[in-house]
């Protein structure tokens, strides 16, 4: 399975080296792309689905949504071995092209990722002749500024394969969201 | 190359996200409280009679810092006992101590509950009655010589005695370290068998 992804990989990366040089080659004319994650569906049990719309410079914008729904961060966060448990995100983003070839490249990317979900913590309670311990459980909402590396690799000119590494850190909520979002996606993508 | 850098870079981001404060145990919680459990002390112990350990832990403790006492049986959510464990050790020659081995059915339960091998595992059992965890166990004395009882398996702390609810689920579980001063420094209770 590994080497038939390398094999994948390398024969889209010759196919794009065959179509560089094209100042709005067939890529380059498609101007919208949306894509799913992978690695997150898989590994985290979590839908991510990323819409981003290129212009005509180096510039590109879009959108990330994302919703958990697997059972494993929930069991996780139920039997006590995290605190919080993300459950929504919505990621706008900004990114810069770094090269010049619109078939396979590297970028830089900006965001803000708007994210919620439940948050859990020890509290001492008192009735006033005794006292106790409990779960207690609240919601969270926190806004976190960020930045990703990626790199995009296109095949037959439509379909995208992207890897995407990235962190932001929570400005509010600071007692109960994670202080750091991370970014991290193996994206599948179709541009028209 | 230096691509390759960016995404090192990012790597690195990556693992320090992985270092924030969702690694650890959440529905844990750990109190202190001294002197819950005791070795019944006697001068003299001879061979055939037994060296009880016994427990007798009200729901409602007192709590440094807090002007009420805590509820053990309400934090635990209902937690039919309190387990702690312990090792009886003899001299077989000097300075050289060999664990002593046992079954529960050896043993004089008075209240509570054993489990018995090389160690004890021992449960201070709830007694809705007068609302305490109890345990009162005997254990057998059946040779003379020196002999040595720490507290905890594999533990570190050499003067406490360390309970764990028995929790069930989901819910809270309470850590008792108990400071107790019948421990020597080493962390041994040591006593002879004529």
């Amino acid at each position: 399975m590994k080497k038939l992804l390398l094999c994948l990989l390398f024969s889209g990366m010759a196919f794009a080296q065959d179509s560089e040089g094209d100042t709005e080659g067939p890529v380059a004319s498609r101007k919208n792309e949306i894509r799913i994650d992978a690695l997150s569906l898989i590994a985290f049990g979590k839908a991510n689905i990323s819409y981003e719309r290129f212009g005509s410079s180096k510039w590109s914008y879009g959108v990330t949504g994302s919703f958990a729904f697997g059972d494993k961060f929930e069991d996780d966060f139920d039997e006590g071995y995290r605190s919080t448990l993300p459950k929504y995100e919505v990621v706008p983003y900004i990114r810069y092209k770094m090269s010049n070839s619109d078939a396979h490249y590297y970028f830089v990317e900006g965001f803000i990722s708007a994210n919620g979900g439940d948050f859990r913590e020890i509290v001492r309670v008192d009735d006033g002749a005794t006292g106790f311990y409990k779960i207690s459980k609240e919601e969270y909402f926190s806004v976190a500024p960020g930045a990703s590396l990626g790199y995009k690799v296109y095949f037959a000119q439509r379909v995208a394969l992207e890897f995407l590494v990235g962190a932001g850190f929570n400005l509010l909520d600071g007692d109960k969201s994670p202080d750091v979002i991370s970014r991290i996606g193996l994206n599948l993508g179709y541009r028209f | 190359m230096k691509k390759f850098g960016y995404f090192a870079l990012a790597l690195s981001a990556l693992f320090f996200s992985s270092c924030d404060d969702e690694d650890g145990f959440y529905n844990e919680k750990y109190i202190d409280v001294p002197n819950l459990v005791t070795v019944e002390n006697q001068d003299v112990y001879l061979v055939g009679e037994f060296i009880y350990i016994s427990a007798d832990i009200s729901r409602y403790q007192a709590e440094p810092g807090f002007a009420t006492p805590l509820d053990l049986f309400e934090t635990t959510s209902g937690a039919t006992g309190f387990r702690f464990s312990y090792i009886v050790e003899r001299e077989t020659s000097a300075g050289v101590w060999q664990e002593v081995t046992v079954t529960a059915a050896q043993m004089l339960i008075d209240k509570g509950s054993v489990q018995a091998s090389s160690y004890v595992l021992g449960t201070a059992q709830y007694d809705s009655s007068d609302e305490s965890y109890e345990y009162r166990v005997g254990y057998p004395l059946t040779s003379a010589g020196n002999y040595r009882i720490s507290f905890g398996v594999n533990s570190d702390a050499a003067n406490l005695v360390e309970l764990r609810s028995l929790t069930q689920g989901n819910n809270l579980f309470l850590n008792i370290n108990s400071a107790t001063t019948q421990l020597n420094p080493q962390g041994f209770y040591t006593f002879t068998v004529n």
